[in-house]
């Protein structure tokens, strides 16, 4: 009777050893995936947001969200080719970071993948919902256009634009006094001397800087306010000159859904736009797709 | 017949108590490594450092710069890492062009590792790619990372 009793005390204690082998056994598994799952969740975060920041790189352009202003920093014309730079980039992401063990594509809305040098530069950048379109007609980017529906102009609070001239000079008075020329001859002019009353009005406040380096030159349009509803319009053309000739810059505002449009005729600039809303809720979208997945998980977002 | 019922039992008993005891140990040897946290801990350091050198622009600045102030000044980056971890950065630098034959050529590769550091631990590596646009060109950046 006595060896039963060893025989079921024995049984007893090695039956709970067993289960806690099983406990920390089942443990371990978790911990195990939680850490695999975690390490791969980083990996997918940091792979999307590398591809993801030099894409502004590589289109020379910054893009940040502020509140309620969408701040566009852009460098016109174009320095390099950006189509074959595109193609490079996608190239270059998926021979160095593309691997069996996590893919990277660059879809449509559609999710078929692109190929990234196909993205339309007439709908490069959309601020969303309200689809108002930061855009080039062409990458060459020697013509800058903000465009807007009628029907989502008024989440558009105002815009200020600060215009660096890298390459040409005022060539107009007030900042040249000696010119006979004025810098501000808006033909057709539907300036406003304020926006009451009106629906489709403008706020628009427009500075130019030349290329002088020794005494900072400076002109901000007096126009502030202008009537944008279709088929108004304003047009300035800004007399700028450089070392062999003069030539001019030609603003046109209005009418929707063109809001801005600027041809630069080949200047060289460094252009900072604020466009403010009447909302904090929007997003700015690349025409692209990122979608970076593992067997673990995956991050889809526009670029 | 009984003695040889309760020897068989023995035998099969000590046999549970030695598998159980082993598992035990393992487990907790294993449990006690913590490799798992520490491989994690690595990666999450080492993608942080290389996004933080990227977003500062720093990989962009080594276009162009001489190779020994490029590997002295990696070395200076690596020391940002906590003082238990050891690092083996390489950063290489390409030229691009539509092939055939190929796409990218490797213009220049700098390296450098934490001082007093030698590999001789499991190593966890991260990387992360850069581009400059003017002029162009196309960096790789891989990093290793192991336990002092």
């Amino acid at each position: 009777m006595k060896g039963v009793y060893f025989t079921i005390i024995t049984f007893v204690i090695f039956l709970g050893i067993l289960v806690y082998v099983n406990v920390i056994t089942g443990s371990n598994m978790e911990t195990s995936r939680l850490v695999t799952e975690k390490i791969s969740a980083e990996r997918i975060f940091y792979t999307w947001r590398a591809v993801d920041d030099h894409i502004e790189d590589v289109l020379n352009i910054s893009v940040v969200k502020d509140n309620d202003t969408a701040i566009i920093n852009d460098t016109l014309p174009a320095i390099q080719d950006v189509q074959n730079f595109l193609k490079l980039y996608q190239r270059f992401v998926n021979q160095t970071y593309r691997d069996p063990t996590i893919d990277i594509r660059f879809e449509d809305y559609n999710g078929n993948e692109i190929d990234l040098s196909a993205m339309d530069p007439q709908t490069l950048f959309i601020i969303e919902p309200m689809n108002i379109r930061y855009n080039y007609p062409d990458f060459g980017k020697n013509r800058l256009f903000v465009n807007a529906d009628p029907s989502n102009f008024s989440f558009i609070d105002s815009i200020n634009l600060y215009i660096k001239m890298k390459n040409v000079f005022f060539d107009c008075k007030p900042p040249r006094p000696d010119s006979p020329k004025d810098c501000e001859q808006w033909t057709p002019d539907n300036t406003l001397p304020d926006c009451s009353g009106m629906k489709y009005c403008l706020n628009f406040d427009l500075t130019f800087e030349d290329a002088n380096t020794t005494v900072t030159k400076l002109y901000n349009f007096n126009a502030k306010y202008f009537n944008v509803e279709s088929p108004k319009k304003s047009v300035v053309n800004l007399p700028v000159r450089n070392e062999t000739a003069s030539f001019t810059i030609k603003i046109e505002v209005g009418p929707l859904p063109t809001v801005i449009d600027i041809d630069l005729h080949n200047v060289q600039v460094d252009t900072s736009m604020e466009i403010d809303l009447n909302t904090t809720d929007f997003y700015i979208n690349l025409a692209s797709i990122l979608n970076v997945s593992t067997v673990f998980g995956k991050k889809v977002d526009n670029l | 017949m009984t003695k040889g019922f309760v020897l068989t039992l023995d035998a099969f008993i000590a046999i549970i108590t030695a598998v159980a005891i082993s598992a035990v140990i393992i487990n907790v040897i294993y449990a006690g490594g913590v490799s798992y946290f520490d491989k994690q801990q690595l990666a999450a350091i080492g993608y942080d450092l290389l996004a933080v050198l990227d977003l500062s622009k720093k990989f962009s600045s080594y276009i162009g710069m001489g190779g020994s102030q490029v590997e002295i000044d990696l070395g200076q980056q690596l020391q940002l890492l906590p003082q238990r971890y050891c690092g083996n950065i390489t950063v290489s630098i390409y030229n691009g062009d539509i092939g055939p034959p190929v796409d990218f050529t490797l213009e220049n590769s700098y390296n450098n590792l934490t001082d007093g550091c030698t590999k001789n631990q499991e190593i966890t590596k991260v990387k992360r790619i850069f581009v400059n646009h003017d002029p162009q060109k196309f960096g790789f950046v891989e990093l290793e990372l192991w336990l002092r």
